[in-house]
């Protein structure tokens, strides 16, 4: 960037006052105005709003209706430095007494047979096994935060920031279904050392370790809000609200959160993104915050589908060879979402069908892009090379 | 208007200035102000214009596995960057993770950024340095080609893009690219028989015609760095590095289009070159010719010729070497036009015609100090001629000179002669770790005939003072530029690496890294069962290991360390007979009698051969701990520890065989939550440095200032925390800093990147490092570290039983030890670790300990508690956090409870017996809250009850104290007192030194002086001191004012013979550090005159050998006392 300074030595020899205020206009435009228009790669900075409930579940790992219908249930882990979706995804609810704050892990495993729960001790290499990881700063001006590893059976480590030298009272009981283990987790505010009032917000992040035989790279560690590599980072983590379970635009304080992301002064600030019980809401620098809602998420992943079936629909009626238009056909026919399939999702897990749905629009999406480039590249290697 | 419109165009370059920005990240251009290398100027600037290229390099991914996560780039973009400064080319670098993967670096952002470097920008040629085509995304693909198809050039370095470019389209290599290149005799392009210079760059190059434009396939028979090929550093190959990069630079221009009229050509005769005018108007041209010799060092004048060359026509130009002897040299020949550079090439021209020297050989290749090298030489006789033997160095330094006449040698038949020269090696401070003795056969007048150089070694170990160390095991002839800039910023005074020679030329000793000891064994390509308790397997595993060429090559450069790393702690258990036989043998030695062992271990064994496990395939006996048979399973589980403290015992002496001043031991492990050896591998190691955990402190407070221990760094991103990391590690009382992957991996930064510019924060790191590279490190790691009596107990059994599920509420032993440091290290105690055998051998009665701490020492022997005892009664203190003893030595439950607990009942020792009852883990994180202050006040008052006397810093917010670190050591009479802010907010307050020492209670107050930043303070007894964020400040403090140093020069010196500069006037019975370095006729500090210097006894002393090369006349002399920071300069006259 250049020095302002040196930009207004410059106007103050050339230009009287009058000028200076048409040139303070011009910088304002620059800045503030002109980037508009600039596409840019969004981030997106996380929320989770952890509301209030009189119901304690009980700490036995089996994440039930009943005792989590009032928490809020985020998901969409991602891994690697391209902020891509995992593989295999893990669904977190959280909620709090006025006492203790509760995480419900549903951590889907295709491959239940090969997962590690190697005896380490208290406080061993526990991310050796399968695991989850929680990292909680109780106080967002500071750098310190708690770290809570927990392994498919229940055990635990803990520490503060990267040291195991800290240890706290907490319970952390685990079950193992047929296709996913669960967990629940009971950190009482006492052990944090803070109780949080109401719209009060804490940096928090989880994280997913599977380490069994055969498994991806999409999946061996993904994380809640994307650290890229080195988890212990707190100023990438994400965000507990302490609010309530269907917050709405009026309870949220949002210009709190602009205030954290300078998402009103900065450009380009991240998007913040608000999950509550049925959706989330998409916060941006300017504007009114968006809601979004789990059950119409096939609308949005068929919008952003549309620009790639739109190109390739094109290169249908050109010049393309019979055995790519077979291709095309077959791909556009899989992303294409229908009403029955929005219909056969009813009744079922909002956030975990919006996020596998979210997966699917990614890999259609790459999908989709790489037949459009393909046809493309094989036409102007012909053209080039005869 | 006007002045709205000099506004608006103003505004429009402002967009297009801060848009620029946003891509700016990998361009390089004319403008190019970053790091700079060697080179010659062959295209620049380039009579055609300047060339646009987009340059596509590659990484390596760390274990094969492409992930931009992990990319090694190495240094493939400055071989982008190289190409700028030599030629007016513009160039957008993008990194690829690896050479065959297409996934960019960092992430999808780099991705956008290449696809808008693609869409947006024209380019006149794209550079896929080791990067495959094919690998690259259909979109990227396509973008390519559509440059192409627009007028680009394509070049690819490596990998071929097999449907791009086809057979039918293959065109015959130009001349221009297969000639008057220059590096045809580079070792890996062996001419083949029958085969001319020609044909041999045939056979590494393959060009295309693509639609309208060009196409370039380069493979080299090595890999390439990215555009250039990656040759293992030697000053030879870097000489031949400049060449391949004009080669490169020529391909580039060709593909382009964008050579000129101007050609140059072989001549006829070897020593003659035509240059050719194919344009159809005169030119008028300079012809510049240089000399060089294959070191790269130039001969002779250079030659300016003016041309004017008609159109069409040609003109010859012969070559003239200097007056030299036989052997290769190069001609650089460039010919610029009124616009610019017209033409370059460079010849090589080889010299036969003298007398020459048949051989040259030395008895070693290697020397250690003390040690002589005897050179035989085998010359032909000339009348009068002399054999002259120099030793140079990496600098190209000639540092001693000697001839020997023929006539003294003895004669063989047919006119020849032999010759032997002996050369000992007495100060290897003032040589580099990688020199050449260069025997020259010269006439009586002086005239070199013929000339050979013997590589040898100087072995450096760099073992004593402090080190900076890195991960790299870099090889090119870049790696040089890397390790030169981390010596001069960082002091670099070792590296983990594999290949000695970049190193060697910086004075960077090796960390040799022999094997990984976990890793199974590897024989014929196949893994072998093998068992770490098999004496005898060891033995020979590790004799091959160390045996190898590579570390053979290595140690006669200079070995810091030997390491056999990493990972010891990790539980090496296996069923094999060899296991169970040296595990029968261990018992055997521990109990002595069966039913002793059965006793403990609660079983019916009849003899120590029918031991085995408790249940079958449960190697490590966890069944035994479940069923709470602790005995039982802590000896298995301390047995598969103790195999690895054996591993080491036995790799010392085979070491040791290889290099008699051999420290051994390993890098990584260390974690308490592991449960390692401590004890027993501080016994038998000389090093350790560890990942980040309280081990540390353990190992540091049981060992000895030669014992090289320190904590791994390098992983985080931002200059506070490297910063706090590094300092604090230093307070702790580490004698190094060791930075994982200098050169970064994918998420790690490194300290360089792929360009050679250091990241932002490394830059501060360095600057905040400065003044331990000037002196101040070298002197701590000189000086004695405070104690004052305070010891903590540490045994392997307590470790243990912290993770019983009788003492699992204490939480682990670690915490405890990492919270009890802490505190100690805020209030400004030395301390030191004591173990059960050292309070055997009574240590606790030497007096030299006043209080002994007890931190979850859940496991007391009965007679170690007896000691205890005595110690209390003796007038000792005692504080534990919980009850301690409540297991004895073999892990077994007490059922009588704590074996100490009548020492904390007993009345009589009231005061002197402190049972906290309650851990003090919290400490970490209350540490600045009142509680921490509270806990810090009562310790401050325990430890005043046996007359610690403790530092007192006051602050307004006390609580703040948590975030001050003390540091303190003792150099003789001489004090130094550091203090460390680990936090990110400035903290001022009041230092009150009268109070701190132990030993004296002298009522005058000392001289204080401040070293970093310095200053003197006079005879004062406290001092307003202000900590900025994560930095140290440091003082010096004396009984004696210190004054200004004196030099005591010699009247003048000479080159070639070792001059001594004595610095006087210092603290006579203290030590002090000293920076000195001298300044050259012409106004330049030396590097390789910078050093630090210990004085004692109130001298100090500085040690040169003036080179022959180095400029004659008055010579400064630069000394800076470190404390107060008292300077004296002196002048020294070196003669011719």
């Amino acid at each position: 960037m250049f020095d302002f300074e040196i930009i207004f030595v410059i106007a103050e020899r050339i230009m009287d006052r009058r000028d200076l205020i048409f040139f303070a206009l011009c910088v304002l435009i620059i800045f503030f105005v002109l980037p508009v228009g600039n596409s840019y790669a969004e981030k997106i900075a996380l929320v989770h709003v952890c509301p209030y409930s009189r119901i304690e579940p009980n700490i036995d790992g089996k994440i039930s209706e009943s005792e989590w219908k009032d928490g809020v249930a985020v998901s969409g882990f991602v891994y690697g430095a391209d902020v891509r979706l995992a593989g295999v995804q893990t669904v977190v609810y959280a909620k709090r007494s006025k006492r203790a704050v509760y995480f419900g892990f549903i951590c889907f495993e295709p491959k239940m047979e090969s997962l590690v729960v190697e005896d380490v001790g208290r406080d061993g290499r526990l991310w050796w096994n399968d695991n989850v990881e929680i990292f909680i700063g109780v106080d967002r001006s500071s750098e310190r935060y708690f770290h809570f590893i927990i392994d498919a059976k229940g055990r635990q480590y803990d520490g503060v920031c990267r040291s195991s030298g800290w240890n706290g009272k907490w319970k952390s009981v685990s079950f193992r279904g047929n296709d996913r283990w669960t967990l629940e987790v009971e950190i009482p505010f006492e052990t944090l050392g803070n109780v949080p009032k109401k719209g009060e917000i804490w940096k928090i992040n989880y994280m997913r370790g599977r380490v069994g035989k055969g498994v991806k790279d999409d999946s061996w560690a993904s994380q809640w809000s994307p650290c890229a590599g080195d988890y212990h980072r707190p100023e990438k983590f994400g965000n507990l609200y302490f609010g309530n379970l269907y917050d709405d635009i009026n309870r949220i304080d949002f210009n709190e959160l602009r205030r954290i992301y300078r998402v009103l002064f900065s450009y380009p600030g991240p998007v913040v993104r608000v999950f509550v019980g049925d959706g989330y809401y998409d916060v941006r620098y300017a504007g009114e915050p968006k809601r979004y809602y789990y059950r119409n998420c096939n609308v949005s992943i068929s919008k952003s589908l549309r620009k790639w079936v739109k190109g390739l629909k094109g290169l249908l009626v050109s010049n393309v060879e019979a055995r790519d238009k077979k291709r095309i056909r077959d791909v556009l026919q899989m992303y294409c979402f229908t009403e029955e399939t929005r219909k056969a999702d009813k009744g079922k897990l909002a956030v975990v069908e919006w996020v596998n749905r979210e997966i699917i629009a990614e890999r259609g999406i790459s999908e989709l892009s790489n037949l459009y480039w393909d046809v493309k590249l094989k036409r102007i290697r012909r053209e080039l090379l005869e | 208007m006007l002045r709205y419109r000099i506004v608006f165009v103003f505004l429009i370059f402002c967009i297009f200035a801060c848009s620029d920005v946003s891509l700016s990240n990998g361009f390089y251009g004319a403008g190019y102000e970053g790091y700079v290398t060697p080179h010659v100027l062959w295209g620049r600037p380039w009579s055609k214009g300047n060339v646009r290229a987009l340059v596509f390099v590659s990484g390596v991914p760390l274990g094969g596995k492409a992930s931009s996560e992990y990319t090694k780039p190495g240094f493939s973009e400055r071989d982008a960057i190289e190409l700028v400064q030599r030629f007016d080319i513009s160039v957008d670098t993008v990194m690829m993770c690896s050479p065959d993967s297409g996934i960019t670096v960092p992430g999808r952002a780099s991705y956008e950024r290449l696809r808008g470097l693609l869409r947006n920008n024209r380019y006149d040629v794209i550079v896929l340095g080791n990067v495959s085509f094919d690998s690259l995304k259909s979109e990227i693909r396509y973008y390519i080609l559509k440059q192409v198809q627009r007028g680009a050039g394509l070049v690819c370095v490596g990998f071929k893009p097999k449907r791009i470019f086809i057979e039918k389209n293959k065109l015959t290599e130009p001349e221009c690219l297969i000639r008057l290149a220059g590096v045809w005799h580079s070792s890996f392009l062996h001419l083949r028989k029958g085969e001319g210079e020609a044909e041999v760059m045939r056979r590494i190059i393959d060009v295309y015609r693509l639609g309208k434009t060009r196409g370039v396939y380069v493979h080299y028979p090595i890999r390439p760095i990215a555009l250039t090929p990656g040759m293992i550093y030697s000053r030879e190959n870097a000489a031949l590095y400049e060449y391949w990069n004009a080669w490169v630079g020529r391909v580039i221009l060709w593909v382009a289009g964008r050579l000129s009229d101007i050609e140059l050509k072989d001549g006829e005769r070897g020593n003659e070159f035509i240059i050719s005018n194919r344009g159809d108007k005169n030119e008028n041209v300079d012809v510049d010719i240089c000399y060089k010799d294959v070191l790269g060092e130039f001969i002779g004048k250079r030659e300016k010729r003016c041309l004017s060359i008609g159109a069409g026509g040609f003109a010859k130009i012969g070559l003239k070497l200097p007056c030299v002897g036989n052997g290769r040299y190069y001609a650089e020949i460039i010919v610029r036009g009124r616009d610019g550079v017209k033409a370059f090439g460079c010849k090589v021209l080889e010299f036969r015609g003298n007398p020459k020297i048949l051989s040259a050989r030395s008895d070693k290749i290697f020397v250690e100090e003390g040690e002589s090298i005897t050179v035989r030489v085998r010359s032909e006789y000339v009348v009068g001629g002399e054999i002259r033997i120099e030793l140079v160095d990496a600098h190209g330094r000639t540092i001693y000179r000697k001839s020997y006449s023929l006539g003294d040698g003895r004669r063989f038949a047919n006119d020849i002669v032999g010759l032997t020269a002996r050369l000992k090696m007495r100060d290897v401070l003032c040589v580099t770790s990688a020199m050449r003795v260069r025997v020259s056969l010269m006439s009586g007048s002086g005239k070199i005939f013929d000339r050979k150089d013997i590589r040898i070694g100087v072995t450096h170990r760099n073992q004593e003072g402090f080190k900076f160390v890195v991960w790299g095991e870099r090889t090119d002839v870049l790696s040089y530029y890397a390790f030169k800039r981390l010596a001069e910023r960082f002091g670099l005074k070792g590296a983990v690496s594999w290949v000695p020679e970049p190193l060697a030329a910086n004075n960077v000793s090796q960390v040799a890294y022999v094997t990984k000891i976990v890793r199974p064994v590897k024989r014929n390509g196949k893994y072998v069962p093998f068992s770490w308790a098999d004496n005898e397997g060891i033995d020979r595993y590790l004799r091959t290991k160390i045996d190898s060429a590579v570390w053979r090559k290595a140690r006669g450069y200079g070995v810091m360390v030997w390491s056999l790393g990493d990972e010891p702690a990790t539980s090496s258990v296996d069923d094999s007979m060899a296991y169970k036989r040296a595990y029968r043998e261990y018992l055997r030695k521990r109990y002595g009698r069966i039913d002793k062992l059965n006793r403990i271990w609660k079983s019916k064994y009849r003899d120590f051969s029918e031991i085995d496990v408790l249940e079958k395939g449960d190697l490590k006996e966890e069944s035994a701990r479940r069923r709470g048979l602790y005995g039982r399973w802590y000896d298995r589980h301390y047995f598969m520890r103790h195999v690895f403290t054996n591993v080491f015992s036995r790799f010392k002496p085979i070491a040791r065989k290889m290099d008699s001043k051999a420290k051994i031991g390993f890098e990584g492990a260390g974690e308490l939550g592991k449960n390692p050896d401590i004890e027993g591998l501080v016994g038998v190691n000389d090093f350790w440095v560890t990942y980040n955990d309280v081990a540390f402190d353990i190992i540091r407070g049981l060992t000895g200032r030669d014992f090289i221990c320190s904590k791994w760094m390098g992983y985080h991103k931002d200059a506070g925390h490297l910063i706090s990391y590094a300092w604090d590690t230093i307070f702790r009382g580490a004698d190094s800093l060791w930075w994982w992957r200098f050169d970064g991996i994918g998420k790690y930064n490194g300290l360089i990147k792929s360009n050679l510019e250091f990241w932002p924060q490394a830059r501060e790191l360095g600057d905040s490092l400065r003044i331990l590279n000037e002196g101040l490190g070298d002197w701590l790691v000189d000086s004695d570290r405070a104690y004052d009596g305070v010891a903590i107990y540490y045994s392997h059994v307590s470790s243990a039983a912290s993770g019983c599920k009788e003492n699992l509420r204490f939480g682990s032993y670690a915490a405890g030890h990492e919270a009890f440091i802490s505190l100690l290290r805020n209030l400004g105690v030395g301390y030191k670790y004591i173990t059960a055998n050292r309070i055997r051998k009574g240590e606790l009665r030497s007096g030299k300990v006043k209080v002994l701490l007890l931190v979850k020492a859940h496991a007391i022997g009965d007679d170690v508690a007896k000691l205890m005892k005595d110690f209390v009664a003796g007038g000792g203190m005692i504080i534990a956090d919980v009850l301690p003893g409540t297991f004895d030595e073999y892990c077994c439950v007490r059922r009588e409870g704590s074996v100490l607990k009548f020492v904390f009942d007993d009345k009589r020792f009231s005061g002197r017996a402190v049972l906290l009852n309650r851990t003090i883990d919290d400490y970490i994180v209350e540490k600045t809250s009142g509680r921490g202050e509270k806990l810090r006040r009562r310790f401050y008052e325990l430890f005043s009850r046996v007359g610690i006397r403790l530092m007192d810093f006051k602050i307004q917010n006390g609580r703040a104290r948590g975030n001050v670190y003390f540091g303190r050591w003792r150099a003789g009479d001489v004090r130094i007192i550091g203090l460390l802010n680990s936090s990110s907010d400035v903290i001022r307050g009041n230092l009150v030194f009268d109070k701190m020492d132990i030993e004296s209670d002298q009522k005058d107050a000392d001289y204080v002086y401040g070293i970093d930043p310095s200053g003197d303070y006079g005879k004062i007894k406290n001092v307003r001191v202000e900590l900025k964020a994560y930095r140290p400040v440091f003082f010096a403090l004396s009984k004696e004012r210190l004054l200004s140093p004196k030099l005591v020069l010699p009247e003048h010196i000479e080159s070639g013979k070792e001059a001594t500069i004595s610095i006087t006037g210092l603290s006579k019975k203290g030590k002090e550090g000293l920076f000195v370095w001298l300044e050259g006729p012409n106004g330049r500090c030396a590097f390789w005159s910078r050093r630090v210097v210990l004085s004692n006894n109130g001298r100090g002393e500085y040690r040169w050998m003036p080179a022959f090369e180095d400029v004659a006349g008055r010579w400064k002399i630069h000394v800076k006392a470190l404390a107060g920071g008292r300077e004296i300069t002196g002048e020294i006259v070196k003669s011719r």
